[in-house]
């Protein structure tokens, strides 16, 4: 005859006297349940009694540990990640965007006063600028990118942490009117062009061919690209990367059309230009031609649309491209690292 | 297709009594019969099953002696009393007499 080990004879004694000492029962009851307990343990040793879904779900449920415990456990190693709407994410992320374009916009500007003093205030060439522009804008958007970057993998670190960021839980309408204020500047800021850009057909244009290039490329798609990453965050819903995807756009688009830039201008015109021929005639009363610069200020609503018009179509040229690349550059990453997270195993749910 | 609990519970009584009409039984070996009887439409908790003897019982519809089972330990045995067979045979009458109404009822609805 099959013995039970004291101690399980023990627990199954102690079971059965909570079921009827809690219910004043006889303790042949007792005795009676004891007894059914201990052949229904006695059958599982010896293979006679099959194990069930729910025994089988029971068991793993007792070896498991109590669950209160466990989430105790687990909340302590894996803190809650700090809770915030999808909405509350991508406006704190377009502060930060906002932020870093104001400050480069400032920084432009003052690069572009230092422009005018050098060239108008000494007389001198401005060929000799427009070559230092490049190398001084360009290591800027390169570390606006930078700044973008290293301060989304703080907040991303922050939130996973348990820890909130300001913009995450100051009230809504201090971080709208934040945001007004943000735009604001960035209206009022004086935009510097220099038309050369506009216009393929002028000396020098390689140069300032390469450097919208190179600015577009780490300006847009590189933020456009930060921009995504902050977006693909869980919940992920195809419905929340396609708001993320089309708030994304609709700031790209914006920063080149007539919502956003404002009246003020300071615009550097080459005479005879291709793209700005038409504009600067009207502004020197029918006189084009030769190589000098001109340079005047938008403020009338004729000017300031027909600016905003070629710029439009600027930001349109060079800025959509860089988006769809890096929406798509974006994708082929995901892609890989989800692949490669698969193929070890570790990967996670995609977009629900 | 499972049975409903109210279904089994409302025939629990006669389910006991018919096992230990064949055979003296007793908690468990009596849950193991219903079990494998039932091949998988049901499953007893088992814990419910002495509340059920005990109600019978009281009922005098089956009496229970303490004896050694063939593991060699000593249970708790339930045996039928006449006039449980009794209430057997009329469970078991009125269990078959409203099966019949059901599928009578049954076809006349889908014939």
């Amino acid at each position: 005859m099959a013995e039970l080990d004291p101690k399980t004879r023990e627990h199954l004694q102690g079971l059965c006297r909570q079921i009827t000492v809690a219910h004043e029962l006889d303790p042949e009851i007792q005795e009676e349940l004891y007894g059914h307990m201990e052949d229904k343990l006695l059958a599982y040793l010896s293979g006679e009694e099959r194990v069930s879904e729910q025994d089988a779900f029971v068991l793993v449920r007792e070896h498991f540990g109590d669950p209160a415990v466990l989430k105790g456990l687990l909340r302590d190693a894996h803190p809650r990640e700090a809770r915030v709407t999808y909405a509350r994410r991508l406006l704190a992320a377009f502060v930060l965007f906002l932020t870093v374009d104001v400050v480069v916009k400032i920084v432009t500007a003052i690069v572009g006063a230092a422009g005018v003093w050098y060239t108008y205030g000494h007389g001198r060439d401005w060929s000799s600028y427009i070559q230092v522009y490049p190398q001084l804008m360009f290591p800027l958007n390169w570390a606006s990118v930078v700044v973008i970057c290293l301060v989304l993998i703080r907040w991303n670190r922050r939130t996973r942490e348990g820890r909130s960021i300001y913009l995450f839980r100051a009230p809504l309408p201090h971080v709208i009117s934040m945001v007004a204020l943000l735009l604001l500047m960035y209206a009022l800021t004086p935009d510097l062009r220099f038309t050369r850009a506009l216009a393929p057909d002028a000396a020098g244009r390689e140069i300032t061919e390469v450097f919208f290039y190179f600015y577009s490329s780490i300006g847009v798609g590189l933020s456009f690209m930060l921009w995504l990453w902050w977006c693909d965050r869980p919940p992920r819903t195809t419905k929340a990367m396609l708001w993320g995807l089309g708030a994304g756009c609709a700031w790209v688009l914006a920063r080149g059309s007539s919502i956003l830039t404002g009246v003020s201008y300071l615009c550097f015109v080459e005479r005879g230009g291709h793209t700005m021929r038409d504009f600067s005639h009207t502004l020197t009363s029918g006189h084009v031609g030769g190589t000098s610069w001109d340079w005047f200020l938008l403020v009338l609503p004729t000017q300031h649309h027909l600016f905003n018009a070629s710029s439009m179509l600027f930001h349109l040229q060079y800025h959509a491209p860089y988006a769809l690349v890096a929406c798509g550059l974006y994708a082929a990453a995901r892609w890989a690292v989800k692949r490669v997270a698969r193929d070890s195993g570790t990967d996670r749910p995609g977009y629900g | 297709m499972k049975f409903n609990k109210e279904l089994v519970g409302a025939s629990t009584g006669v389910l006991v009594l018919s096992v230990l009409a064949r055979e003296a039984s007793y908690g468990y070996q009596i849950i193991k019969r219903l079990n494998d009887e039932a091949e998988g439409l049901f499953t007893w908790q088992e814990g419910t099953v002495y509340p059920v003897l005990h109600k019978l019982e009281k009922e005098k519809l089956v009496r229970a002696q303490w004896q050694q089972a063939d593991t060699g330990r000593k249970r708790r045995y339930y045996y039928i009393t006449a006039k449980g067979r009794d209430a057997l045979t009329q469970g078991s009458q009125q269990w078959s007499d409203y099966h019949r109404m059901i599928v009578r009822l049954g076809e006349a609805t889908n014939g």
